[in-house]
């Protein structure tokens, strides 16, 4: 039984206080009724009021009123009715595995298929009739936004080449146009664009692009020309008004956002800076008068989410937003369809961090899996194998890897985020991480684990992953872009040991660990989204070899760990299951199978203990479902116009 | 709702009193609890449950049946509460209420270990240090046994918010609890594959 059925338990079989006999006695004085009144009938008394027979006068006249008076006033009563009805779920669309927490899904502009980018790196298109989804093409950045053309007949999105997770954005990619009906593709663009929306024309795209350095700005670009316009220097959420002679975007200032609406031309330009909160994901109503937009707010003690509405009129905004939901914390709102419809996703995301115990003899599994916590699965073994240490905002919470009690929680006031794959070197005194600290640096970090101390070792455009030490403990390997480095803790100085060849674009090295007898590094193959082997370069960068291989291509191993006595590797196929593949060419074999956990659930980031005895990974699950809404502004008319 | 209960209700519409009795008799205990829970002194939770009371059958003929009679009883007893929190009352009470540890130690009821008693009081500790939102919902819906829906009736809240909190709840008085209640000795359902091969 889990904890949380545990606590369930014991709360339903909370004791009852005992009512005292004196109570029961007052409680029973106390009944008293009243004697039910005896009415005669509305209409009884309307079409007979002396008592007697019905007036035969009163009744036509009656039914000339209903006819006069009635019909008009239900006309009006089946609109009202229709505004509060019309919020339906989308049937089937939960089953395919959208990721939660992002843009890439929409709705076709006339409300019949959803489509978005699963986390197969797919796109499908789902009839949101009928709930049948049929795959539209592969190879594209899961979470990436997709976007209707105009006229329904395409879908742009970013096709992917390389490892999202290796370096989001920045691996080559294209910005397509899929025939929805034909299923052919088109280059819109060349280099990457987050697609944000599509003027009615066809002719200019607005998105988001991340430069070298690793900033977004939100641009306006010309598809004919290629002309880009830059808005402003940071992520936007450009939309086109429904006619395409404006548009709009959000920047922030300080705690506060600024919604803006200026033409395409750029010839006129207004600015929204009262709202007392941060503005998100503005979105135009298909008739163009409203902008509708999520405010976040800081109450008096907690932060309160809700759907505001900002009235358009031509190049100005028209009075103050006006609250139309209240209460929008749990959703997530995609696109606003030509025919009237809201769409969004309300929804959990749940999962934790897992420990499976692990027999080091065979690999297999020798117990079932235990859960350490719910949340964090940003993990690191410590040396001695006695702890994980999570990280959490702000800081690191250590727990017993035995029974998963807290320890200690260590304030890292340096680092504002990290990347997952951080490693706690040998000695025990620091933890190597890669993210970004309080100063906007990114790179590898180190952490000293006594004092929450930060010293920034590499610094790079980016983040690393999966950092790894020697056992000597004297040199750190991560893996960035495409390569696989090597660091002296001492001078800081990296190398590069690995990379795939220059000619084979879509290939990574990915995920580097060190082996144990610190001589080389092994890393996975990444060709694609795929990878069946994992390669091993000597530190010096001389020689490589393979030290494992799987035939069946639906095992990927591109998230694995490497046992310390260097006989096996475990993967998660980012699903519900955990795999072993023996490094003296061996079949692979499944160590657990977590499906039971729930049915969108999926492990990831295993990593070996450093005894060989255990393995921990981490547990995303997600429950979330996608629905729309329309009618629910109090004057706007939903529809085109 | 169940016939019977209806029955009742109607009889009791038609200045029954003996239908009236019948209804107390079946659910006052209930309400006293409830009430003597969320208030935490007896005093006041009789006080409060004869208020509810004296509401319910002073209403009793606009109860039109819509709901079941208990959701709609809860109801009022839930506001009287609510209107007897505003009038100030209640802000001195103790926490945690000393008679919860006087039923457990006495009353061991399905806590037979000592560690589910251990358990038990170290939850009703951390219910009481919930905000009021959660708390209303462990009370009726774990305490008082309402499903869901009911709870949402009673709370006046959608079903889908009740769901919420219930899992905020969780999560917090696991956290409350510590990671200690992990029962590492106790097995899970989830399967493992010994040496299944692809």
């Amino acid at each position: 039984m889990n904890t949380e059925k545990r606590i369930e338990q014991c709360l339903r079989a909370a004791p009852k206080p005992p009512m005292p006999d004196s109570l029961r006695n007052k409680l029973r004085n106390d009944v008293s009724l009243r004697e039910p009144e005896t009415r005669e009938s509305a209409l009884r008394r309307l079409f007979a009021p002396s008592g007697e027979g019905i007036s035969h006068w009163r009744v036509a006249a009656a039914a000339v009123i209903a006819i006069i008076v009635l019909l008009p006033l239900s006309y009006g009563a089946t609109q009202l009715i229709k505004r509060f009805s019309t919020i339906s779920q989308l049937p089937g669309v939960s089953k395919a595995k959208f990721p939660w927490g992002y843009d890439g899904a929409a709705l076709s502009p006339d409300g019949r298929y959803f489509a978005g980018t699963t986390m197969s790196f797919e796109l499908v298109g789902i009839d949101t009739s009928t709930g049948e989804q049929r795959k539209l093409a592969e190879n594209c950045f899961w979470g990436t936004p997709v976007v209707w053309s105009a006229d329904g007949s395409e879908i742009a999105y970013l096709s992917r080449r390389g490892d999202w997770h290796t370096d989001m954005g920045r691996q080559p990619s294209s910005l397509l146009a899929l025939s929805f009906r034909t299923g052919k593709t088109r280059i819109l663009m060349e280099d990457p664009l987050w697609p944000e929306d599509w003027s009615s024309d066809g002719k200019l795209i607005l998105g988001e692009k991340i430069s070298k350095a690793g900033l977004g700005a939100a641009v306006l670009v010309n598809l004919e020309n290629k002309e880009e316009t830059v808005l402003a220097k940071e992520w936007a959420s450009a939309r086109f008004a429904p006619n395409a002679r404006s548009l709009s975007y959000i920047t922030k200032e300080a705690n506060r956002s600024i919604l803006h609406l200026r033409t395409v031309d750029g010839t006129s330009h207004v600015q929204y800076a009262d709202f007392p909160g941060t503005i998100d994901k503005p979105l135009w109503s298909p008739d163009g008068t409203y902008v509708v937009f999520t405010g976040t707010q800081m109450g008096i003690d907690r932060q309160h989410k809700d759907l505001w509405a900002l009235r358009v009129e031509g190049d100005r905004f028209i009075g103050l937003p006006l609250p139309v939901i209240p209460n929008v914390e749990q959703m997530q709102f995609f696109n606003w369809s030509q025919n009237g419809q809201l769409a969004y996703v309300t929804g959990f995301h749940l999962g934790g961090t897992f420990t499976l115990p692990v027999d080091s003899r065979t690999g297999k599994a020798s117990g079932p899996p235990h859960q350490l916590m719910l949340g964090g699965n940003q993990h690191c073994w410590s040396p001695d194998g006695k702890q994980i240490a999570l990280w959490q905002k702000g800081g690191f919470l250590f727990l017993s890897a035995h029974g998963g009690e807290k320890t200690r929680d260590l304030s890292v006031a340096g680092m504002e985020d990290t990347a997952s794959g951080m490693a706690w070197s040998p000695d025990g005194k620091l933890i190597a991480c890669s993210g970004t600290d309080k100063q906007k640096r990114e790179g590898v970090f180190l952490i000293t684990v006594e004092t929450g101390e930060t010293r920034l070792l590499v610094p790079l455009k980016g983040w690393a992953n999966s950092l790894t030490w020697s056992p000597d403990g004297k040199t750190i390997a991560y893996g960035y872009r495409r390569g696989v480095y090597v660091v002296s803790v001492e001078d800081g100085e990296p190398r590069r040991i690995a990379a795939p060849p220059e000619k084979d674009k879509e290939d990574v090295f990915n995920r580097p660990v060190f082996a144990p007898d610190g001589r080389s590094v092994a890393y996975a193959y990444l060709k694609g989204p795929n990878c069946n082997t994992i390669l091993a370069t000597t530190i010096d960068g001389k020689e490589t070899r393979e030290i494992c291989h799987v035939k069946d291509t639906k095992l990927n191993m591109r998230v694995f760990s490497w046992s310390p006595d260097g006989r096996y590797i475990a993967f998660t196929p980012a699903d519900e299951k955990i795999w072993c593949a023996p490094t003296d060419g061996g079949e692979p074999f499944l160590m657990a199978d977590i499906s039971e956990l729930g049915e969108t659930v999926f492990a990831w980031l295993p990593e070996w203990s450093p005894k060989g005895d255990a393995i921990s990974f981490g547990v995303g699950r997600e429950e979330y479902q996608y629905w729309v809404m329309e009618n629910f502004l109090p004057a706007a008319k939903a529809g085109r116009p | 709702m169940d016939r019977r209960i209806k029955n009742l209700c109607k009889r009791a519409k038609s200045a029954d009193k003996n239908a009236a009795c019948e209804l107390l008799e079946i659910y006052h205990s209930d309400i006293f609890a409830y009430l003597r829970r969320l208030c935490g002194n007896r005093q006041d939770a009789e006080d409060l449950t004869q208020q509810t009371f004296l509401k319910v059958w002073s209403s009793l003929d606009r109860f039109a049946g819509r709901s079941e009679f208990s959701t709609w009883l809860y109801r009022i007893a839930h506001n009287t509460y609510i209107d007897w929190r505003r009038r100030g009352s209640g802000e001195t009470r103790n926490y945690p209420d000393p008679w919860w540890g006087e039923c457990v130690d006495t009353n061991p009821g399905p806590f037979t270990e000592v560690a589910d008693r251990q358990m038990a009081q170290r939850l009703y500790e951390a219910v009481d240090q919930l905000d009021d939102d959660k708390k209303h919902v462990v009370h009726l819906h774990y305490y008082q046994q309402l499903s869901i829906r009911q709870t949402a009736k009673v709370l006046n809240i959608a079903a889908s918010t009740v769901k919420y909190r219930r899992r905020e709840v969780l999560r917090i008085l696991r956290t409350r609890l510590g990671v200690e209640e992990n029962e590492p000795n106790v097995a899970r359902t989830i399967p493992i594959a010994n040496g299944e091969t692809t």
